[in-house]
């Protein structure tokens, strides 16, 4: 037995009740929240991107935007991805929570990122140099 | 052809429920309708749910465990008023200035202590209220 309306299935017997988009659900993270026998459930137990350029995540990073004392970037300012870069010393090494890269040749790397990130850190700035801070992905 | 109950349309005529048969919301969202109903990270600065560094002057010499938690008055980036530096990622000597932020914040790394005894090292912290 089905419950139908208009001759289309809306319930059905069985180990699925409620037709998969048959009831006029949202998706949940890209799935649909009614489910056939088929499907897995949904888990959402992390509730956010994980990749490293994914908006929602967060980044160690710098900025290649040059802020000083009187122009420093603060907590909600926004930078481009393109802008971000994480620091590369002459020696091979790299240490993101640092106090800042110098500048120079060898100072950064590009860190491939896009879109728009935000500075959550309160302050950032240095005359010449440049303050490594906490960014997050947001658009 | 609807299906109602008591007069009131539960699943119209295309087969939709209605939005009132599953009041629950997600986000602020009904789960009735189209779109997606993602997961929503908090993207604004110093709100509830995100993080920030900052270093504290709480904590037996400036020693702070996992979990900890710290008003958002008593956290702190490492910075000078006078040099104009401010970089949040070190450890702070005596040159802290005030993270502007307020709530509660909660300490996610496992220990921050800094090897300089009168120094505090910066940390992950999370706002939770």
């Amino acid at each position: 037995m089905s419950f139908q309306i208009n001759g289309t299935d809306v319930m059905v017997d069985g180990y699925e009740d409620l037709v998969n988009n048959n009831a006029g659900f949202k998706t949940f993270g890209g799935y649909t929240i009614v489910k056939n026998s088929s499907q897995s459930n949904i888990s959402d137990s992390y509730g956010y991107a994980l990749s490293q350029n994914a908006v929602g995540t967060y980044s160690v990073a710098l900025s290649n935007s040059y802020y000083t004392y009187y122009s420093p970037i603060v907590g909600g300012n926004t930078e481009s991805g393109s802008n971000l870069r994480t620091p590369r010393y002459s020696n091979g090494l790299a240490q993101p929570f640092n106090a800042f890269s110098t500048s120079g040749s060898n100072g950064f790397s590009n860190t491939g990122y896009s879109g728009t990130w935000r500075h959550m850190c309160t302050r950032s700035a240095y005359y010449g140099r440049y303050a490594q801070a906490l960014y997050i992905r947001i658009s | 052809m609807t299906y109602q109950v008591n007069g009131t349309t539960i699943i119209d005529s295309s087969r939709n429920f209605q939005s009132s048969a599953f009041a629950r919301t997600i986000n602020g969202q009904n789960i009735i309708g189209s779109g997606d109903l993602r997961w929503n990270r908090n993207l604004t600065w110093g709100a509830v749910g995100t993080y920030g560094v900052f270093v504290t002057t709480r904590g037996s010499n400036y020693d702070v465990s996992s979990n900890a938690t710290a008003s958002g008055s008593n956290l702190y980036y490492n910075g000078s008023s006078n040099y104009g530096y401010s970089y949040p990622m070190i450890r702070a000597s005596g040159w802290v200035q005030s993270g502007g932020v307020s709530g509660t914040w909660r300490h996610t790394s496992y220990r921050s202590k800094s090897i300089y005894g009168s120094d505090r090292a910066a940390a992950f912290w999370c706002r939770i209220s």
